[in-house]
Order: C-alpha cells, then sequence, then structure tokens
C-alpha cells in the first residue's frame, strides 16, 4: 500500500469520458449482437480481428445469464428439459439484461415471458410455475424474522382480537393459480419427481396457497383460496375482524382451524394489538 | 466501528486486520456442512459480495458462521471500475452495508467493465488502457475508497483481446492507478498466464516488472483451452479445474520476490468436493512456507505437512 498523503477525490473531465463512453458503446453493442462484426479497435492476429477471441466475452455474458435463469428457475428447466430450457433462457437473456450486477434479482419478468414465447403455449402451467419460483427466490433472500405462535393471539382480550393487525413473515409471497403449480413446485422438491408428478395428473385443478420461510428452509403450503383472499387482507393492513369479513359465513365457521394453520407455517412475525388507525 | 469521511482511505488503512500472509479458498455453499463439521486449516475465505445482497436467510447465516472462524475476504465482481458510466451508488452503499456487517479484511475488485446502457453485462470486460480510460478508473477508484472509507485492491484482468487504441502497458497503467488512488493490487496469477500466453507475451517478465511492492493478495485458479481463429492458442479463465504445473511454477516466482502474501484458490465452476480444493490451498500453503519466516510459518508449515 502506498503512503501517499491524502488527497481530494479525483473527477474524469467530460472529454475522457465521452472518448471511453463511445467506445465502450461500440464495444457493448457488438457483443449483444452475434451477427455483428468485432469493434475495429481489436487488436488483430494475421491482420484478421479474432472473432473466436471476441466471442469468448459473448458466451461468457450469455452463458452466466443462462446459469443464473436455470439456478433460479430449476423447476421450470425440469419440466421442459436442460435442452429446451437453455434456448429459451437464452431468448429471455437477450432481451432482457440485468439491470444490477446482483443476480439473485434477476429473472422477475421470466414468467411474462414464458406466457408470449410461442413455443411453450400450449404448457398453460409454465408460467405460474415460474411464479412459484421467483416468489420461492423472494423469500429465501427476505429479511429474517422470528414467527409467533398462536399463543400470542389466544393472549389477547375479546376487544383487541378484534382490532388487532397481523405482522405478516417477511419472506411470505401468496400465489393463487388455475393450475396445480405448489404441487408441481412439490413434486420438485422430492427425489423422484416424476412419481410425485403422476399424482398430479388428472383434471385440471386450481391451487392457492402460500411459500413462507420462518428460518432458512422455504416450504410451500396449498390452502383453501379463502385463506389466501383472508391473508392479501390482512397484508394490506386490515384488522382481523376486517379481514373475515371478505370470507364466507361458513368459512369463518373453520376460522380456528384457518389460524392455526397458518400460525403453524410460521407466516406470523408479530401482532400490533393497540393500532389506533382503526 | 464508524469511521470519518472525510479521512483518507490510507489514515485508516490500519485500523483493519489484514488477511493473513496464508492460503485461503472461495466459500462456496456446498461446502458449509464440511467446513463447520471439520474446521479445516485455512488462512481465510472468499466471497463474492453480490451473492449476499439479498436480505437474509441461509447466505447470511452460513456467512455469519464461517465469519466467526476465519478472516474474510469480499471480493467484488459487479462495480465496473472501468466502464465509463458513474459507479452506481445504490450498489456501492449495499456493498458498503456488507463491509459494516462483516468487517471484512480485505475488499478487491477488478480492472474491469460490465455495464451497458441501463443494464449489466456480467462479464469482466476489458478496456483500453489510455489517458482517458485512466482518468475514469482513478475518478471511480476514489469514489469507491470515499464510500467504503477504506483502500481496495485492482485485481489484473485475463483478456482475451487488446486494443489497438491503448497507450500504456497493463503494467503501467495499474501503477498509475496506485500512484493517483493509493489502492492496492491483487495479483492473479492465473490472469497473468492467460494473457501473456493469449497475446504471446512473457508471464515470467510481466510478474517482474509489477509494482509487486504494491500487492495485497493473489489469486491462483484453473483454465480451459482452446485456439482463435487464427490457430493461435487461446487460453479461457474458466475457474473450473485444478491450477496447472506452469502457474504453480510463476507463483513460486512471485512468492520469491514479494515473500508470503494471502492467496486465494479460486475455483467458481465445476465446484469439486471440499479436499480437493483444500489440497489446492495446501499446495499454495507449502510455497508460502518455503519463502517466509515471519509469524505465518508455524500455520504454513502445520498446511504443508498436511499435504497429500
Amino acid at each position: 500500500m502506498n503512503n501517499d498523503p491524502p488527497k481530494e477525490m479525483e473527477h474524469a473531465d467530460t472529454d475522457a469520458i465521452a472518448w471511453w463512453t463511445d467506445r465502450a458503446r461500440l464495444f457493448s453493442t457488438a457483443l449483444r449482437a452475434p451477427e455483428e462484426a468485432v469493434p475495429p479497435e481489436i487488436g488483430k492476429t494475421n491482420n484478421q480481428p479474432s472473432l473466436k477471441r471476441f466471442n469468448v466475452y459473448r458466451n461468457n455474458v450469455a452463458s452466466s445469464l443462462r446459469s443464473a435463469m436455470a439456478a433460479t428457475y430449476p423447476v421450470v428447466e425440469a419440466l421442459v428439459g436442460a435442452e429446451f430450457f437453455a434456448p429459451m433462457a437464452q431468448a429471455y437473456v437477450a432481451d432482457n439484461i440485468p439491470s444490477s450486477p446482483v443476480l439473485l434479482e434477476y429473472g422477475e419478468s421470466f414468467a411474462e415471458f414464458l406466457e408470449r414465447f410461442e413455443p411453450v403455449r400450449q404448457l398453460g402451467y409454465l408460467p405460474d410455475v415460474a411464479r412459484v419460483e421467483w416468489a420461492f427466490n423472494e423469500s429465501f433472500h427476505a429479511k429474517d424474522a422470528e414467527p409467533i405462535t398462536i399463543k400470542a393471539l389466544s393472549a389477547l382480550d375479546p376487544q383487541a382480537l378484534e382490532y388487532v393487525r397481523f405482522a405478516l413473515h417477511p419472506s411470505l409471497r401468496l400465489t393463487r393459480s388455475s393450475w396445480p403449480v405448489l404441487s408441481i413446485w412439490q413434486a420438485h422438491q422430492q427425489d423422484d419427481p416424476a412419481a410425485h408428478m403422476e399424482k398430479i395428473a388428472g383434471p385440471r385443478q386450481g391451487e392457492a396457497g402460500f411459500v413462507v420461510r420462518p428460518k432458512f428452509e422455504v416450504t410451500a403450503t396449498i390452502v383453501p383460496v379463502a385463506a389466501v383472499d383472508f391473508l392479501t387482507e390482512l397484508s394490506n393492513g386490515k384488522t382481523l375482524t376486517q379481514a373475515a369479513d371478505v370470507i364466507t359465513e361458513a368459512e369463518q365457521a373453520d376460522m380456528g382451524a384457518m389460524l392455526a394453520t397458518l400460525f403453524e407455517a410460521g407466516l406470523v412475525a408479530g401482532l400490533m394489538p393497540l393500532d389506533n388507525n382503526t | 466501528m464508524p469511521h470519518s469521511r472525510n479521512k483518507s482511505p490510507i489514515e485508516n488503512a490500519g485500523k483493519t486486520t489484514p488477511l493473513p500472509a496464508r492460503a485461503g479458498v472461495g466459500f462456496k455453499p456446498e461446502h458449509f456442512d464440511i467446513i463447520v463439521s471439520d474446521q479445516p486449516d485455512l488462512g481465510w475465505f472468499e466471497v463474492h459480495p453480490e451473492n449476499y445482497m439479498g436480505a437474509g436467510g441461509l447466505p447470511h447465516h452460513q456467512l455469519n458462521r464461517i465469519r466467526e472462524r476465519y478472516p474474510l475476504s469480499l471480493h467484488g465482481v459487479g462495480l465496473s471500475i472501468g466502464g465509463p458510466r458513474d459507479l452506481d451508488t445504490h450498489h456501492l452503499n449495499r456493498f458498503k452495508k456488507l463491509i459494516d456487517r462483516y468487517s471484512p479484511a480485505s475488499i478487491s475488485e477488478h480492472l474491469a467493465w460490465s455495464t451497458h446502457d441501463d443494464g449489466h453485462l456480467n462479464d469482466l470486460l476489458p478496456l483500453p488502457y489510455t489517458r482517458e480510460t485512466l482518468d475514469v478508473v482513478v475518478a471511480h477508484i476514489d469514489h469507491a475508497q470515499a464510500i467504503f472509507n477504506r483502500p481496495i485492491l485492482l485485481e489484473n484482468p485475463a483478456t482475451y483481446v487488446v486494443f489497438e487504441t491503448s497507450t500504456y502497458s497493463e503494467i503501467d497503467f495499474l501503477s498509475e492507478i496506485v500512484a493517483r488512488t493509493g489502492c492496492g493490487l491483487l495479483l492473479d496469477v492465473n490472469n497473468v498466464y492467460v494473457s501473456c500466453t493469449n497475446h504471446k507475451r512473457d508471464a515470467a517478465a510481466y510478474i517482474e516488472a509489477f509494482p509487486l511492492q504494491h500487492v495485497g493478495e493473489i489469486h491462483l485458479a484453473g483454465h480451459a483451452e482452446d485456439h482463435d481463429d487464427a490457430g493461435e492458442r487461446l487460453l479461457i479463465d474458466s475457474h473450473d479445474r485444478r491450477v496447472i504445473e506452469e502457474v504453480w511454477a510463476l507463483y513460486a516466482k512471485t512468492i520469491s520476490l514479494t515473500g508470503p502474501k494471502p492467496t486465494l484458490i479460486e475455483w467458481d465452476e465445476d465446484i469439486p468436493e471440499f479436499p480437493v480444493l483444500l489440497n489446492e490451498a495446501r499446495r499454495a500453503g507449502s510455497i508460502l512456507f518455503d519463502h517466509q519466516d515471519g509469524d505465518d510459518s508455524r500455520q504454513n508449515l502445520a498446511m504443508s505437512e498436511q499435504l497429500s
């Protein structure tokens, strides 16, 4: 480390920035267009610019982003096969470069891409499977919080119970689909996904549920649609009473069981019984 | 430990315990269980901070456990220090949060760039070495060091092309950067071998000409071999296999000139079982031991004796 005295921060002059901006754009534009020629300033071998050398960079960009997509969407990859997935991911990558170097946040729009991607048009469930995998990815990296048990709720007096709001776990992601996508996702967490997939085959059935990560492991739970409707209300800051209004009386009759399921899944991180904003 | 912003990074440099002059490896989540159970005798671990910029969960749990037992190096791949655009302040701040959270012994980045318009190309792209790019790189390193309030180490790149517009050699360019920013250097010996082979230069001469007094860390890795359109050797910095003998020889030569330096085995693709990685680190440790007489000698001896 050198021992120069402290100095002022340097700023590059605008001519220097402009000089490099123009050339960097030529380079990166050629990089993203496989049919384009190698940028003119690249050194030559035997008077020829080496396409193969430049292609190392093209390959690095494409293959690293394809790998990132495969890492985030392993179930989609398993459903279509790795050989089909690679060019499909490449088509996505070509039109969607990451907006930041943090690749764990890359690929959110894959489900929308799949909805428009003609070769998988007949796999109607695929976009929603991708949505579950994105929910898993978000849940996996979400902020930590300690789940609370249902005892906290039963400790409240009846009046407080009426106005209580729930702090849902930061890793909770709700899902609704007209396909059995949570069952598909769960099947692919098993050693033999094909055997588990056979059990799902049959008349198409929609599913509602959630993924949550109480500690380190993300779990997917299938629940009645009413429970997801109810959780949606709670996540919007509604009180327990207000949230219960969105579900039918018959469903409300099972409220105790439903709450027990939700608490057991670890998706409640706190209660806010003394909120004055009601 | 809060630092005042108006001090130079150099003044604060001594306040962070540096990496030990021993061998370390890149931490991979696949190896977490065996590391925790075996507590291997390694000098330190390195990670890419971009992989730990999520809010919580398993990655941070694992990194905390590693950090409890070992010194840590944060080796960034996403700052785009060589790019034409201003550094991404949001990304810099996320990086700084990790520095505050894990108190790394070392922070490093690459002499490379990755930005395209509003996007990120996720590779370490090469730049021409000119007065203009030098100004840009210096301003970016100043910016990063001001946010981090510490000096960083800058790594020499593995390159596959050269620019006809370059007016500096890579070594002169790096030396100018060091003189103007006060940063240190991360000497990647495999990158030296890869670049020098690709551009028909003498790797040993590169090492001899390198400003070795500023080297704070050394990297070693495996590379793939191909040929370019003209049939010339084209080596690719793939980090997917063992270090080759020629690179070990170049490393031993480097250490004979610098004395022991913290040395990392990088292995990022086709990740092997942990003992394979550990064995590579032990080999580096034995070379470090051959060239030292300081405090770390006993530990490096212990490592080299376990070399199988």
